[in-house]
């Protein structure tokens, strides 16, 4: 049995069956990114010997028939821009180099709570903006698919080391699409909850309001039982539960099909439209409803979501780039500098345009249950190719939904003639994330892309 | 975003020192020069609500 390719539910019913404990399951895995990550460079850090005692552990309570939670001995990683208490949080940043985290982040704690235990820290772009870049402390992380890509960002790292087989989860943060953006790259599910749902606290920030913590994982189902422990619930238990609601199927879901982004507003790969419109084709044939909607255009929620990231990251980043400007690599610098040329009414005319867009789209929302939105315009480009990093990285739309704050889910849809994932994006209402999940696990299970798995 | 008119290199340089950006000026001005230009064409591409007295997002008020 390859315990990597296990879902955390399906180490869950092991644990529990006692076909296998944490402690063999973590020393698979461990032995796995040992031998695999030198060349993919997910891990930041690997945490060999606290999670091995803590995988130890677990294996000794439920010996004794103990199960501390639904995520019990289950292992994940943590994008190094989240504080583990005691430990440097990087940010994949000379600049971060010394900041030694005094408390875990809210979201750990959560965690932790649920049983789960953390494997290590992952790469990055930097400060979640700069990368991937080869002038930094790490390199970049890799493509599991194809170690010439890359595997999306900022979550690189976290998208690298799920779709690997390192780890069955991990944790990713979203300010215009980088939990998302991963997660299309590396062929795994993504989910960008609504605004505020998961705690910010601990986290360190980009953009204050658009800023979102979110879970990396292979299912639908998995993401379901991750946040269901991020925000503090019980996963797989009660009605109530986030897990819950994945059971249901799509039959009568109302689906509105934001067909002009990718056609219209900017044309995306054919291989991309086409993997959009089987999606179109499956749902309808399990009972879904699906019409095409019309949302502003895209180029207007990027270009807001813009000024508002350029603003903010500066506010955050400015005395550094005062201070000690090459510390950052190439790319962040750029980036975050922009924010010195703005003004403040250019922030507040943004602000002004992000309210007209979010009721733009829950007007849209009162015919339609979901949206079906294209995610990556293209397949993901050779990771040293820098012309095509830039040229495909704003060719996207997931940076519109960091804006409004809806919750958008990422999931595979198909993959490219040169064998990369394709990925769709199903968003819901503010707060529906059980209707995106039921929509997302629907899908899922009359297809097989989750189950498809980089050779490695 | 009313000003959308291109300025020389040497005003952008002098701005991103006003906001205390010497070092950077001095290291690789081409950063801050390109960071300038970013800013200028999403000056020109942004469009503000027809209504300036509008209310800014209350970005809280997600939560109803």
């Amino acid at each position: 049995m390859d315990l990597h390719w296990l879902t955390a539910v399906e180490l869950n019913a092991g644990y529990i069956s006692k076909k296998f404990s944490p402690l063999d399951v973590m020393k698979s895995l461990i032995e796995r990114a040992d031998r695999l990550d030198p060349t993919i460079h997910a891990f930041i850090q690997i945490d060999r010997d606290a999670a091995l005692e803590q995988a130890r552990a677990a294996e000794q309570l439920i010996m004794k028939g103990q199960i501390s939670g639904a995520l019990h001995g289950v292992p994940y990683g943590v994008k190094d821009l989240i504080d583990m208490a005691g430990q440097v949080t990087s940010c994949h940043s000379k600049v971060m180099s010394n900041h030694v985290a005094k408390h875990d982040a809210v979201v750990l704690r959560q965690l932790k709570a649920a049983g789960a235990i953390s494997l290590g820290k992952l790469a990055l772009h930097e400060f979640a903006i700069g990368g991937p870049a080869f002038d930094l402390p790490f390199p970049p992380a890799r493509n599991p698919w194809n170690i010439k890509h890359h595997p999306g960002g900022s979550s690189s790292g976290s998208g690298a080391a799920v779709a690997a087989g390192f780890i069955p989860m991990a944790i990713g943060t979203d300010t215009g699409g980088s939990v998302r953006n991963p997660a299309s790259a590396c062929g795994l599910v993504g989910l960008k909850p609504t605004y505020d749902l998961i705690s910010r606290q601990g986290v360190y920030p980009l953009a204050f309001s658009l800023d979102h913590v979110g879970p990396l994982t292979r299912t639908v189902k998995d993401a379901a039982w991750f946040l269901d422990a991020m925000v503090g619930k019980v996963p797989g238990q009660g009605p109530d539960s986030y897990a819950a609601s994945v059971e249901h199927g799509a039959k009568g879901l109302r689906v509105g099909f934001v067909r002009h982004f990718h056609e219209n507003d900017m044309q995306a790969d054919p291989q991309v439209s086409a993997a959009l419109e089987e999606s179109v084709r499956v749902f309808r044939e399990l009972g879904a409803t699906v019409v095409d909607v019309t949302l502003p255009p895209l180029s207007l929620f990027n270009d807001t979501q813009k000024v508002i990231l350029m603003s903010e990251g500066w506010a955050v980043h400015s005395r550094s780039l005062k201070e000690r400007p090459m510390d950052y690599c190439q790319m962040s610098r750029r980036k975050l500098l922009t924010g010195a040329f703005l003004s403040a009414g250019d922030y507040v005319h943004a602000m002004q345009r992000r309210g007209e867009l979010i009721e733009a789209v829950n007007q849209v929302f009162q015919d339609v249950d979901v949206l079906l939105v294209v995610n990556s315009m293209d397949p993901v480009c050779e990771i040293d190719d820098q012309v095509q990093v830039v040229r495909t990285y704003g060719r996207q739309a997931r940076a519109a939904f960091n804006l409004t704050g809806h919750p958008a889910l990422a999931l595979p849809n198909g993959l490219s003639s040169k064998g990369l994932p394709l990925s769709m994006q199903i968003l819901g209402r503010f707060w529906d994330e059980k209707t995106v999940l039921r929509a997302g696990a629907a899908f899922e299970q009359a297809t097989d892309w989750h189950q498809r798995h980089p050779s490695l | 975003m009313a000003n959308t008119d291109p300025r020389d290199d040497q005003s952008l340089l002098a701005q991103a020192r006003l906001a205390g950006l010497d070092k950077v000026v001095d290291a690789a001005p081409e950063d801050v020069l390109v960071a300038a230009r970013v800013v200028e064409t999403l000056r020109a591409q942004f469009k503000p609500c027809e209504d300036l007295t509008r209310e800014l997002s209350p970005v809280m008020s997600v939560k109803e």
